[in-house]
């Protein structure tokens, strides 16, 4: 059985945010990588092994749903889950956020609880 | 104040910043889409990141702000000075906000009424005639319902409501067979529990161990029945607070149905997903997606999938795994469902702040945020290891006596080759760390003219140039303060109101400008208006009126130099005190303050055209080159960004008038100071050559009579202390190589001296 390390990519313009969701996935045993927008996020993904992202919704220079439909269109990244998390809390929001191409969405600020949830939901088990 | 939390504040009071900016440069332009974007993106960053923390006014206000931008980015409210109003009442208000927190981690009491009272009038803006109806705060606040998490309970793994329950036992309670500590811990549904010491512990001798001091806090997600059944035998001793868990949804018992709540909630998503319109590829990925998040999902909440996927047909095995989750998810065998969180649980309980070390490759961020005492530690350190490489040419001095192949010196000469140029690039790096663009300053100054003048009736523009030009962030930010003088001098008495403008031919606004540009090691800052200018005659009447110089000095003194006389204290030019400039402060502190800084400042104006104040300052104050000078027995050093240039000159061209010494260098006319006297040596006359050090004070030359020119050194200047601190003839000290001290002249006490 060999462990595999699960790593999350957090995309978020705000320090803070990425900041606290940093500190939720590495509590949870996760490696974090971060980015602040979603060319940047692009980029990481393309260069490290990424099991989830959990991506803000209003970014300068790419925005979130920009970030999931690009990403949706590799064969390489396309498969990978994706949390948006947003401050909008409307349902048009969250339609908007799967008509992108999103597997979920929190409302902004997510709690604790349910980000340590998700990732315990969404851990890449052990390879046997 | 925890990471988070110093983080938040630090991050908003730049984006509030940022934020200042663009609406001020929104009032010039109001159709900027650019900056009102940015002024949208700043103010919805700073709501994002305040949800994280019980901060609610706060949150409330800014929300309030930013659904009134949404709706001027959309076009359907104007942007008017009226709107520009409130929103930097906003961002006041959060700034305010954001001293509190950092000062004390909460709010004032006052907050919620303030934020209430703000976020109306925010609102009231939106809904102008014309309006559709906004949108309610979208979801329902769980503060409303209970009380917010308290300050003092970390985050913790808990979905929904819990019970927070504060227990203070019994002073006596040892005496009454009572066991406090376990009480606490066998709570039904504890999720996490603390000691609270008492506020004031009894001093030692007071102090009775027999006694209980101390209560708990501890969160519990039971019922209220069973907390009740728990302590019935404590219960006047207990008392029960309703807390929610920020932006869950309200989960009717323990951690586990969290969970499971939480995966029912993503094979929604995944249906969700599924149904949405895909174009290809992103379809297929999709798909993929939903088929990974699936197999997670049933690996961790242990429930076997089958059968395997179907690469041909995945949306069919997807379906199957649906139903197959589906069902389980919603009849949860406690077992299977339990065991995941359980672990999680534990490992926070285990070490729940520490954030753990992995060898992850991309920890790096691009950008660190580093508290200035440290790189002042370090650049301290790298001041000693320049200070100690001074020693290496003495040590080579003294082998050279000693040695007499001089391999030896050649060696340590080459050494001291080396030494030098890490340190002096291990300086400058650490002094790059220290460099911050003038505009962390200058663009504040914005908001400082635009209230001013509107406060005075007065149009004017605040134009900066060359807001990237850096210097070190304490001088810049010492800076700070010399600079709003000079601008709120310049709007209160420099330029004049529209009308007067207009009838002298001026265009009607009046402009301000700061310019800031590095010259050689020096970064020099201008503050410029084009306002009725200084009367010269007026400051030359007043200082003669207040006894500052006397008539026989006026004579001699050039319109320029006439000028300078406002740097003088206790001169002020206008004779009414005016409530916004003319707080006791003059142009005498502000020449202060930045002499204070090693810097210097000159006056340049024109009646009817306008002032130019010019300060040239350091760029760092860290190290600095001094050079050396011989006087009597002793060394000198003088900065040697003062020095213009060394010259030997005759004695005899030395030209006499009205008692003070001269002499033509070319063609500038330089006065002397035969720094002997000063220092009250004896004389050498019989000296035919003099060797003469131009130095440049507050851009007058004069030239400094020494016995000797010596080389440079790199030193650190300490201020002179205690009683030496008197002797107003020298600027601080500092040590060479050998360990002898070096005294720096203070050029400016020494050229009054001459002069009075």
């Amino acid at each position: 059985m060999t462990a595999h390390h699960n790593t999350a990519l957090i995309i978020d313009d705000a320090t803070t945010v990425r900041m606290y969701h940093r500190s939720l996935v590495e509590q949870a045993d996760w490696i974090a990588l971060e980015a602040e927008n979603g060319v940047e996020a692009l980029e990481k993904a393309l260069e490290f092994e990424v099991d989830l992202i959990l991506v803000d919704v209003n970014m300068p220079v790419m925005d979130g749903y920009s970030f999931v439909k690009a990403l949706r269109t590799s064969d390489t990244l396309g498969q990978i889950p994706v949390v948006m998390i947003s401050t909008e809390a409307q349902l048009v929001d969250k339609d908007k956020a799967f008509a992108a191409g999103a597997n979920h969405y929190l409302v902004k600020p997510a709690s604790p609880a349910d980000i340590t949830h998700l990732l315990t939901l969404l851990t890449v088990g052990e390879v046997q | 104040m925890n990471a988070l939390l110093a983080q938040f504040v630090a991050e908003s009071r730049d984006l509030i910043e940022a934020a200042s900016k663009a609406l001020l440069d929104l009032e010039q332009n109001a159709q900027d889409k650019e900056q009102i974007d940015q002024l949208f993106r700043a103010v919805h960053t700073i709501k994002g990141a305040a949800g994280l923390f019980e901060f609610t006014p706060l949150t409330k206000t800014v929300h309030a702000g930013e659904d009134l931008l949404d709706t001027i980015r959309a076009g359907d409210v104007p942007f008017t000075s009226d709107v520009a109003d409130v929103l930097l009442e906003m961002l006041d208000r959060c700034v305010d906000w954001l001293d509190q927190v950092e000062a004390q981690e909460a709010l004032n009491e006052d907050a919620a009424a303030i934020g209430d009272a703000l976020s109306q009038r925010l609102r009231a803006l939106i809904d102008a005639p014309g309006i559709g109806a906004i949108p309610e705060l979208s979801d329902a606040a769980p503060e409303d319902t209970a009380l917010p998490w308290p300050d003092d309970v970390p985050a913790l793994p808990v979905s929904g409501a819990v019970t927070l329950v504060t227990y203070t036992p019994s002073v006596n309670a040892f005496f009454s067979g009572d066991d406090p500590l376990r009480t606490v811990q066998s709570t039904p549904g504890l999720v996490w529990s603390r000691i609270v010491s008492p506020k004031e512990w009894p001093t030692s001798d007071d102090l009775d161990p027999f006694l209980l001091h101390i209560s708990f806090r501890l969160v519990s997600s039971a019922s209220q029945d069973e907390l009740d059944a728990h302590f019935a035998y404590v219960s006047d001793e207990v008392t029960y607070e309703a807390i929610v868990s920020a932006g869950d949804a309200p989960a009717e018992g323990a951690i586990d149905e969290g969970l499971r709540a939480m995966a029912e909630q993503l094979l929604v998503s995944q249906r969700s997903l599924l149904a949405s319109d895909q174009a290809s590829p992103a379809e297929d990925h999709c798909t993929a997606s939903v088929a990974v998040v699936l197999q997670r999902v049933a690996q961790a909440v242990s429930i076997e999938l089958s059968p395997e996927l179907d690469a041909d047909n995945p949306r069919a095995t997807i379906d199957q795994w649906m139903a197959i989750l589906g069902a389980a998810l919603r009849k949860p065998e406690p077992k299977a469902v339990a065991a995941p969180p359980a672990v999680v649980e534990e490992e926070q309980a285990d070490e729940p702040e520490t954030i753990k070390q992995t060898a992850s490759p991309a920890r790096a961020n691009s950008h660190l945020r580093v508290s200035s005492e440290r790189i002042d530690a370090l650049m301290n350190l790298a001041g000693e290891l320049i200070v100690a490489k001074n020693a290496m040419p003495f040590l080579a001095q003294r082998a050279e006596t000693m040695d007499e192949t001089g391999e030896l010196v050649r060696e340590i000469k080459a050494q001291h080759n080396t030494i030098n140029r890490i340190s002096e690039e291990l300086q400058s790096a650490i002094m790059q760390i220290r460099m911050v663009p003038m505009s962390t300053i200058l663009s504040r100054f914005n908001r400082l003219v635009r209230d001013m003048s509107r406060k005075l009736g007065k149009e004017i523009q605040y134009v900066v140039e060359g807001e990237d030009t850096e210097a070190d962030k304490a001088i810049v930010d010492e800076l700070a303060e010399p600079i709003v003088h000079l601008i709120r001098n310049s709007i209160d008495h420099g330029l004049e109101d529209p009308v007067t403008r207009e009838a002298s031919d001026k265009p009607r606004v009046g402009t301000i400008q700061v310019k800031a540009y590095q010259l050689e090691e020096s970064v020099v800052l201008e503050v410029l208006d084009d306002g009725k200018g200084i009367d010269v005659d007026g400051v030359i009447a007043k200082a003669l009126e207040r006894g500052l110089v006397d008539q026989d000095k006026v004579n001699n003194m050039t319109r320029t130099d006439a000028l300078q006389l406002v740097f003088l204290p206790g001169l002020s030019t206008k004779n009414e005190v005016s409530d916004l400039s003319g707080r006791g402060v003059g142009m005498d502190a502000v020449a202060s303050m930045v002499r204070r800084l090693g810097g210097s400042i000159s006056i340049f104006s024109e009646k009817g055209r306008g002032t130019k104040i010019t300060m040239k300052l350091p760029l760092s104050m860290a190290v600095q080159r001094l050079m050396m000078v011989e006087i009597g027995d002793g060394l000198y050093g003088v900065p040697i960004d003062r020095v213009v240039e060394s010259q030997k000159i005759k004695s005899s061209s030395i030209r006499r008038h009205r008692n003070a010494e001269m002499v033509v260098l070319r063609d500038r006319l330089i006065p002397l100071v035969r720094m002997r006297n000063l220092f009250a040596c004896p004389d050498v006359e019989d000296n035919d050559i003099l060797s003469v050090m131009v130095v440049d004070v507050d851009g007058r030359e004069s030239g400094l009579i020494v016995d000797k020119f010596h080389p440079g050194v790199d030193a650190i200047i300490k201020p002179m202390t205690g009683v030496l601190s008197s002797y107003q003839c020298y600027s601080g000290t500092a040590l060479l190589g050998d360990g002898s001290i070096l005294l720096a002249l203070n050029l400016r006490e020494i050229i009054e001296c001459q002069y009075h």
